[in-house]
């Protein structure tokens, strides 16, 4: 073992993640709505880590001290898309989440697809939901892979599988309610570790977070202000990438179909509404990241794993940090905390992506007849198979654009928005305009992305602002879908008023 | 006038309050307010606290929207939804 007490808390931490989706899984009712939202019965508590904690991943946890170092203050964004990226669903969430229970939907495909009567608007959000989730995942087992190389010396590929042996046995077993409850302590995890760390180290080394901006502001000042170092982030880009977070945040489909977990619509509101508590955990990282420039740290993902080892390339005898790097308990420390962000978000992936892809495009646009409980089993079949799927491109991933298929999955969920927005609050958003309005926004995106990677020359011309390509094919899509809903039929006013879309 | 007000209208204001929030943090407004190194809070440069100065106000504003009930707190009991109750306090 390379990193013995490391090996121990790491392990430890696995047989308690699964011991607690174990214990999940012997509450509720046991039916698929059990399975996928928990009999909406989520409490505050549980759904507050659930939305935290899913967002949090292990790209957030490894991303974002290597931001800092390599763009400086253009890691910000993240603070600024989520400070208002979910309040959509502050307003939307409490309608989603009365509909839902009213009739039974489980996943936001599902969902939209009702609203706009069409099966295949179902079909074609699953797969769409199912393909945005896969590069995702790949990260979140990277993430793994590091965390157990770094401990135990395995090859990454061996340390993700075994993370994600655990992860997949607590879904199946626990469902969503396995997922939040290993989400709660992997929550705590996270927010504890982060707070510590990211104050115990700039003290060690500056004297506190004010000798290290002293330090930053004197040779580093670049980093502080955009366009950063290397003016690498203009204020166009910047914007750009601020933007489409916020619009596509909330649509994330496994962030959305949270909404039917809770156990009341106001439960989705307070979630909504103490969500920043859980964005300040990332500040912190972001004194990580600025030590690690002060101090010459790497710029790429090890960024924190560095921060780990410091005190043995940059002694500092007799502080804190000394004494947690001497007794293996910093490194024990950030590997607990890099694993719970990739196990948080990745067990959310797998449920999801297993959940949506059964029962949007297997029973809903394929018109699969299933039960209850076939249902369930298929689910349980599909996060293994998407697991399985996940790990062999991981396998892959040198031979694959995982990070490239990264940005494009941004700029899928998005998509989504024009559909959620306009059938919750347009009479007029008619089917036609919903299925060529998320088709054209797909095949744009998918298009502008081909075009990018073929040829860059051409692309520049077509998108000489340089404007993200979720934007772009979100404003298409939405323009689509109202322009069709203005020339075709409504739906009926019965139907309409399911979806409390009123006469008026 | 703000005792007056219906939910109608405070979810309007709210949302106007969101725009604005968003748009201070992107170009022309956080290039110009937010994207300098001076004065710094806590020893922390000013384009780091003004973005952490609107997530503080947004989460504020977000637990006052909760907590006065006038966005949408209509709740629905039951399963299949058959009864519905409206919030304490709201006005419609």
């Amino acid at each position: 073992m390379s990193e013995p007490l490391a090996a121990v808390v790491v392990f430890g931490y696995l047989a308690v993640a699964l011991a607690l989706g174990l214990i999940a899984g012997r509450k509720g009712a046991g039916g698929v709505t059990d399975f996928v939202a928990g009999d909406r019965a989520f409490g505050p508590v549980l759904m507050y880590f659930v939305m935290g904690a899913t967002i949090f991943s292990a790209y957030a946890l490894l991303g974002t001290p290597q931001r800092v170092v390599a763009k400086g203050s253009d890691m910000f964004y993240i603070f600024a898309f989520g400070s208002v990226g979910f309040v959509p669903l502050f307003f939307m969430g409490a309608k989603i989440r009365r509909i839902g229970a009213r009739f039974g939907y489980v996943t936001q495909a599902e969902f939209v697809g009702a609203r706009f009567e069409s099966r295949w608007i179902t079909g074609l959000m699953g797969i769409a939901s199912v393909a945005s989730f896969v590069p995702y995942l790949v990260i979140q087992m990277k993430g793994a892979g590091i965390v157990l190389e770094a401990v135990t010396g395995w090859s990454r590929l061996a340390g993700a599988a075994c993370v994600y042996a655990v992860v997949v046995s607590y879904v199946v077993l626990g469902g969503v309610r396995g997922v939040g409850w290993t989400n709660v302590l992997q929550g705590i995890v996270m927010l504890v570790v982060v707070w510590t760390v990211g104050l115990a180290v700039p003290a060690a080394y500056f004297g506190g977070v004010e000798g290290l901006f002293d330090e930053i502001v004197a040779r580093h000042p670049a980093h502080l202000t955009l366009p950063g170092p290397q003016a690498q982030t203009s204020d166009f880009r910047y914007t750009s990438e601020v933007l489409l977070s916020v619009l596509g945040f909330s649509m994330w489909p496994h962030v959305f179909m949270k909404c039917f977990t809770a156990r009341s619509a106001r439960l989705v509101q307070l979630s909504v509404a103490m969500y920043p508590t859980f964005l300040l955990f990332l500040l912190p990282l972001v004194f990580l990241g600025y030590t690690a420039v002060a101090l010459g740290g790497p710029s790429d993902d090890s960024v924190l794993l560095w921060i780990a080892r410091l005190p043995e390339h940059h002694p500092d005898p007799g502080s804190f940090v000394q004494w947690l790097g001497d007794h293996g308990i910093l490194m024990a420390g950030i590997a607990f905390a890099i694993l719970a962000a990739s196990m948080s978000t990745g067990d959310a992936l797998l449920h999801g992506a297993a959940s949506i892809f059964v029962r949007d495009v297997w029973v809903q646009a394929a018109g699969r007849s299933m039960g209850e409980r076939a249902q369930t089993t298929a689910i349980r079949v599909f996060v293994l198979l998407f697991a399985l799927l996940g790990w062999q491109l991981f396998a892959l991933a040198g031979s694959l654009p995982v990070v490239e298929l990264l940005l494009l999955s941004y700029a899928i969920p998005v998509q989504f928005l024009p559909l959620v927005l306009f059938g919750l609050y347009w009479r007029g958003a008619t089917r036609r305009g919903g299925e060529l309005g998320l088709a054209s926004g797909l095949l744009c995106a998918l298009g502008l992305f081909a075009l990018q990677h073929a040829d860059p020359a051409f692309y520049a011309l077509v998108n000489p602002g340089g404007f993200e390509i979720g934007f772009l094919s979100v404003a298409v899509n939405a323009v689509v879908l109202v322009c069709v809903s203005l020339w075709t039929t409504r739906n009926s006013p019965d139907h309409l008023a399911k979806f409390e879309l009123g006469a008026g | 006038m703000l005792a007056t007000m219906t939910n109608a209208r405070w979810t309007r204001l709210a949302v106007a309050y969101f725009l604005l929030a968003t748009a201070s943090l992107v170009w022309p407004l956080f290039s110009t307010f937010g994207n300098h190194v001076e004065p710094r809070v806590f020893g922390m440069p000013w384009s780091l606290c003004y973005v952490l100065g609107v997530v503080t106000a947004n989460a504020v504003v977000l637990l006052g929207l909760y907590f006065a009930r006038v966005v949408d707190s209509r709740e629905v009991s039951g399963a299949d939804g058959a009864e519905e109750h409206g919030a304490a306090g709201g006005r419609r």
